[in-house]
């Protein structure tokens, strides 16, 4: 069950990531396109440099997680690497739990800002959109990286291994 | 007392193998609630958003990706093989094509960390198969990336002549000066290297197979080609020649080389994702730090330190150097433009300092707070680009750091290099 | 944790605003801490962070709102997405040329309704400080109106801008401010709109021919405070707070209209090809903008718009008369 949770979880996250890489780049260009063959379309295709920075956004926060699973996140590894037993198991123990406690408290403070800026009805410049879509990336970047050290706190899942275990 | 308490905490966890974000973000979350309590949380989750929704750092994320499409295709070896080509038989060859690439590359791109993604996954397995150490190889590549700092155009040296008045071509044409003079640096640390280590060159190619490599390698050529000239024409800013180099590898690797298919290049989107997820988030996490830095004290005590102390502009500069130097390890380079240069520079310019060459011992160090351990931004872009551990990196990257220091010095101890340039053409 | 100096102070605030220390609006902010200081004996303590070091400026003002810092400065051009009444003021030629009648506007009923119209959005506007006019430069020529056709120019993020430029045929084209430099030495844009003294402080002359001192667009800078910190401090204190932000306005539109003359010699100086628009030539600039601006101001800002606007033409029928 779990698994088939994590996994419909993981094709999402895969499927946002990488079709943001993708928009991101062709909008970009289709900008580029456009003011120098088009010029006067330009002020109507400015939307695409604020979308940009928001799918931005959403990529590194959206990642979080799946790169915590595949032990991606930069760490210095060299005593971690070094040790053995039960001296190890604590230690990643305490990595997990201090992660998981962290990543709960900044999304926790995500939701917080989402609700202000939701309220205080700021909106961007040219898309005209709520800044909720900026910084609601953050509560939910964060809740995926929380449920990830869980999963590592719970012993379902065991980065320090599969980091070692993927090909430099 | 309790900033003390913070740093060894944070020593502590970079030591026991906590992931960086965490070594960053923890910190600097308890020196908020410990400093500034009566301030809303919001501040956090503020910060961490201010570092990485910034529309230069675009240029990133849209690098690696090309890279990585190029790495998986085939136009980093066509572009590698040319280099082997041309330039492998010479001792060091391979080397100093690092050094020459960073700074030709330096020469459209105004951002250290944009330069190694872009350059890092082509140069990286050449010059390891060239025999240097992939230590050496990996301190190579984030050192010599600095120079695109130095080397115009560069927003380092743009912000400071905002901030001081000071002629942006004047600073640009000085940046020029220090730049080739940081790359020569290199390139005899690279001929040392070569020497030392025994990096053999490869036989010497004849005619025929060098203009086999250039055939061969017509759409990869196109690459560097359309970046350069649309840059130079005017037909997009550096950060938009990112994008235009995604989209350029993706239609060559797709549809003219045929090298990949629409499930790879998903594969590669994804990849490229998880690469700027790991470096972003340390902007984040850097943001954050170094907002609360920005708001302590500390540059008034600077200044009346360096007031108190009555100095000529050797000793303040030496000063100044060290201050620079302690800061970019733990600072991010942006923050300690905007927050120190405003306060030192009429001290610097009453001791009779150009302000150009003040400028660019200010970029110098900004430079080298880039590679420096533990928050050095081109390290993590090294270690994520490729996939190396950081600890490698930053094991490579000292022989590099004292390269730095020492033309440090001469930048700082001879103004002439920074201003006739300037002078000669302005 | 704080310097023994500021520990005295019963309400300290954190003031950010974008400007270099160099410039007159970061002056003006020091003499006004100064002011301050002295009329509330110490109780009040004002500390000014220029240069964006508290982050850009949509930071600063969300800032504001939370509470995370308790005021800052900002030109209204960057105020739109928190309050879409205030970009009446990117509407160009909407000040007239003369400063005292400027002045009169921004003291009036429609002055007063812009500061009013942020109290709905968590910000307390307390008053508008002039900082210069916006000018054209170009490495193409602006000789007349059809020679902005087809031209691209930078503008700062607002569709009122965006408008104004297409309504003389030209293209309006978002660049960080940090690429602005280079963008213009390599031609991605042909030209921007800036006050002289910026254009001289960032040195725009180094990679830009032409320039006409067009003054076609009001730089106004909102002074902004978070409500629970104002609602904080003792009546007279909030008064002698206000009283000084007027009392040193005319300092700083004097500093900054000083600045701009040196930096019209500087610029002279540099070598760029200087053309001052007549009464006539801003009046046809302003003609072929005014409609398409307005437009889009409504667009976005509404019936709320539509009030100021009609202010607005109130408040200029009775200065003509
Ligand atoms: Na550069
Ligand atoms: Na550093």
């Amino acid at each position: 069950m779990l698994h088939v949770a994590l996994h419909i979880l993981r094709t999402i996250e895969r499927v946002l990531l990488a079709g943001l890489m993708l928009a991101m780049s062709l909008g970009y260009v289709i900008n580029v396109i456009a003011r120098n063959a088009v010029p006067v379309l330009a002020p109507r295709l400015a939307w695409i440099e604020e979308a940009t920075l928001i799918a931005l956004a959403w990529v590194v926060f959206l990642g979080l997680g799946l790169a915590l699973e595949r032990g991606r996140h930069i760490t210095m590894s060299a005593f971690l690497g070094r040790i053995r037993g039960p001296a190890k198991a604590w230690i990643v123990g305490a990595i997990n739990l201090v992660g998981l406690l962290f990543s709960l408290y900044i999304a926790k403070i995500g939701v917080d800002i989402s609700v202000f800026v939701y309220n205080s009805g700021q909106v961007s410049p040219t898309l005209n959109l709520s800044v909720i879509w900026l910084y609601g990336a953050i509560p939910v970047g964060f809740a995926l990286l929380a449920l990830r050290y869980a999963l590592e706190l719970a012993g379902c899942s065991r980065r320090f291994d599969a980091a070692r275990a993927t090909p430099a | 007392m309790i900033v003390v308490a913070l740093c060894a905490l944070a020593f502590l966890m970079l030591f026991f193998g906590f992931e960086m974000l965490l070594t960053m973000g923890l910190p600097a979350v308890l020196a908020k609630l410990a400093f500034y309590p009566h301030m809303p949380d919001l501040v956090i989750a503020q910060k961490i958003m201010g570092g990485v929704n910034v529309s230069t750092l675009l240029a990133i994320p849209f690098f690696v990706f090309a890279a990585d499409l190029m790495a998986h295709g085939v136009i980093a070896e066509k572009l590698t093989d040319m280099v082997r080509r041309l330039m492998g038989h010479y001792p060091g060859g391979v080397g100093h094509t690092t050094v020459g690439s960073c700074m030709m590359f330096g020469a459209v791109c105004g951002s250290a960390p944009a330069t190694v993604a872009a350059l890092g996954r082509l140069l990286f397995p050449e010059l390891t198969r060239a025999g240097y150490s992939e230590k050496f190889a990996l301190g190579l590549i984030a050192a010599s990336a600095e120079v695109a700092l130095l080397i115009p155009p560069s927003i380092t040296l743009i912000i400071y002549g905002w901030l001081t008045g000071t002629s942006i071509a004047a600073l640009f044409a000085g940046g020029l000066a220090v730049g080739i003079v940081l790359g020569i640096a290199y390139m005899v640390l690279v001929q040392v290297e070569t020497w030392r280590c025994g990096a053999r060159p490869a036989a010497r190619p004849t005619w025929g197979e060098r203009l086999q490599s250039l055939g061969r390698g017509f759409w990869a050529i196109g690459m560097p080609a359309v970046i350069l000239g649309g840059i130079y024409s005017g037909g997009f800013t550096a950060t938009e020649a990112a994008a235009v180099a995604v989209v350029y590898a993706l239609v060559v690797e797709l549809w003219i080389y045929r090298a990949l298919d629409w499930k790879q290049v998903f594969r590669i989107a994804e990849e490229s994702a998880v690469t700027t997820v790991i470096i972003f988030v340390l902007l984040a996490m850097g943001s954050l730090l170094s907002y609360f830095i920005t708001l302590s004290d500390l540059q008034n005590v600077l200044v009346s330190f360096i007031g108190e102390h009555k100095m000529n502009w050797v000793m303040f500069l030496l000063v100044i150097n060290a201050i620079f130097f302690v800061a970019g390890m733990f600072i991010d380079p942006n923050s300690i433009l905007l927050v120190l240069v405003p306060t030192l520079f009429p001290v610097a310019t009453s001791l009779g300092i150009d302000p150009v060459h003040f400028g660019l011992v200010v970029c110098l160090n900004i430079c080298i707070g880039m590679i420096t351990p533990p928050f050095g931004l081109d390290l993590f872009v090294a270690s994520g680009t490729l996939k190396r551990s950081v600890e490698t990196v930053i094991a490579g990257i000292w022989p590099f750091i004292a390269v730095n220091v020492v033309v440090l010095a001469i930048i700082s101890y001879v103004p002439a290099i920074s201003t006739a340039l300037p002078k000669l053409l302005l | 944790q704080q310097a023994p100096a500021q520990a005295k102070a019963k309400f300290s605030a954190r003031i950010g605003h974008l400007e270099a220390p160099t410039q007159p609006r970061h002056q003006g902010l020091l003499k006004v801490a100064q002011l301050v200081k002295e009329r509330t004996k110490g109780e009040v303590d004002l500390q000014i962070f220029p240069s964006s070091q508290l982050g850009n400026q949509r930071v600063m003002t969300e800032g504001t709102q939370f509470g995370t810092i308790q005021g800052t400065v900002s030109p209204a051009a960057f105020l739109g997405g928190f309050d879409p009444a205030v970009s009446v003021l990117d509407i160009p030629y909407l000040y007239p040329t003369n400063r005292a009648a400027s002045q009169k506007l921004r003291e009036g009923p429609f002055g007063k309704a812009i500061l009013d119209s942020f109290s709905s959005r968590g910000l307390v506007a307390i008053t508008i400080w002039p900082n210069g006019r916006k000018s054209m430069t170009s490495n193409k020529p602006l000789a007349n109106l059809d020679a902005y056709k087809g031209q691209k120019f930078r503008v700062m993020d607002s569709k009122i801008l965006q408008e104004q430029f297409a309504a003389v045929g030209a293209s309006a084209v978002s660049i960080a401010f940090g690429e602005l430099y280079t963008a213009l030495q390599t031609g991605v844009v042909d030209g921007q709109e800036n006050p002289l003294d910026t254009i001289a402080t960032m040195k725009y002359f180094e990679v830009q021919k032409n320039l006409v001192v067009t003054e076609h667009g009001a730089m106004e800078d909102i002074v902004l405070f978070n409500p629970g910190w104002w609602k904080s401090l003792p009546a007279n204190y909030q008064q002698i707070i206000a009283k000084a932000f007027d009392e040193v306005r005319p300092e700083v539109e004097r500093n900054k209209e000083a600045a701009q003359q040196t930096a019209l010699e500087t610029i002279r100086k540099a070598g760029m090809q200087v053309r001052v628009a007549d009464e006539a030539e801003r009046q046809r600039l302003g003609k072929a903008m005014y409609a398409r601006a307005k437009a889009a101001y409504l667009e976005r800002a509404g019936a709320e718009g539509q009030k100021l606007v009609a202010l607005y033409e109130a408040d200029i029928k009775k200065a003509g008369n």
